[in-house]
């Protein structure tokens, strides 16, 4: 049942961003792929808040866990650093999109996890 | 009756996209989740299960996407696979919240050596894929 939840609510979750993410960035000249950016952030703080506030099986909570969950992504944050340039000399905005969403992902979720506890 | 057709067409053509995202991100959430319930990990312990996801969905996403501009695939076939399941099969978030969860539970040294692992891993995957599947 938790399993099926996840799917599903993953599924709207990657939906979601789909639609946040192309929002985001055809709002935006930038070059730097802000679009998975403040899809990711959204979904850290989303998430932190949850886990850090809602301890419990219960299936709204699952629901919640699994969307945000299909919502962020890591892949996408991987092959967007690679594409932009980050061999043989990083550039400027393959090294920020490396070192700034994780500092970032993990800020907003501690942040999110605290308030919420 | 053309009228409608050519109507009927344009509306499906401009849901085929989302619900590609959605199907793709369907199989992507399922995969991982069955995954993280067959491989559950010791609270406080340290998260590979979140770790091997994101650095295999890094590995396949690289690869795909440069495959895909050396061969004609469809732009649902994109949203699918690229944007639905490698997009939701990996996922931040949880990373994020494992790395606070540690540190919460006084995991500092676990916390930094999981992030670290997962950025180091994460792009030499992607890179990795990227390079095998520019390769001819």
């Amino acid at each position: 049942m938790s399993i099926a939840i996840l799917a599903i609510a993953g599924s709207l979750g990657a939906l979601s961003r789909f639609g946040l993410a192309g929002a985001v960035q055809r709002s935006t000249r930038l070059l730097v792929p802000v679009g998975t950016f403040v899809v990711n952030i959204v979904g850290c703080f989303g998430l932190g808040v949850v886990v850090g506030g809602f301890h419990t099986d219960a299936y709204p909570v699952v629901f919640v866990v699994g969307f945000f969950g299909g919502f962020t992504t890591f892949s996408t944050w991987a092959i967007e650093t690679v594409r932009l340039d980050i061999a043989p000399k990083p550039s400027r905005s393959s090294v920020i999109n490396f070192l700034g969403m994780p500092a970032l992902g993990v800020l907003v979720a501690a942040i999110g996890y605290f308030l919420a506890t | 009756m053309t009228d409608s057709g050519v109507h009927v067409g344009g509306r499906s053509s401009r849901l085929t996209l989302p619900l590609a995202v959605l199907a793709g991100g369907f199989v992507g959430s399922l995969a991982r989740a069955c995954l993280a319930a067959a491989f559950a990990v010791a609270d406080g312990g340290f998260p590979w299960v979140t770790l091997i996801v994101n650095v295999l969905g890094s590995l396949v996403i690289g690869w795909y996407l440069a495959r895909r501009e050396r061969s004609v695939t469809s732009r649902w076939s994109l949203h699918f696979w690229a944007i639905g399941a490698l997009g939701s099969f990996t996922t931040f978030s949880a990373f994020s919240v494992e790395v606070v969860e540690l540190i919460d539970g006084g995991a500092r040294g676990l916390a930094a050596s999981y992030v670290i692992a997962s950025m180091v891993l994460g792009l030499v995957a992607a890179w990795l894929g990227d390079r095998v599947g520019s390769a001819s």
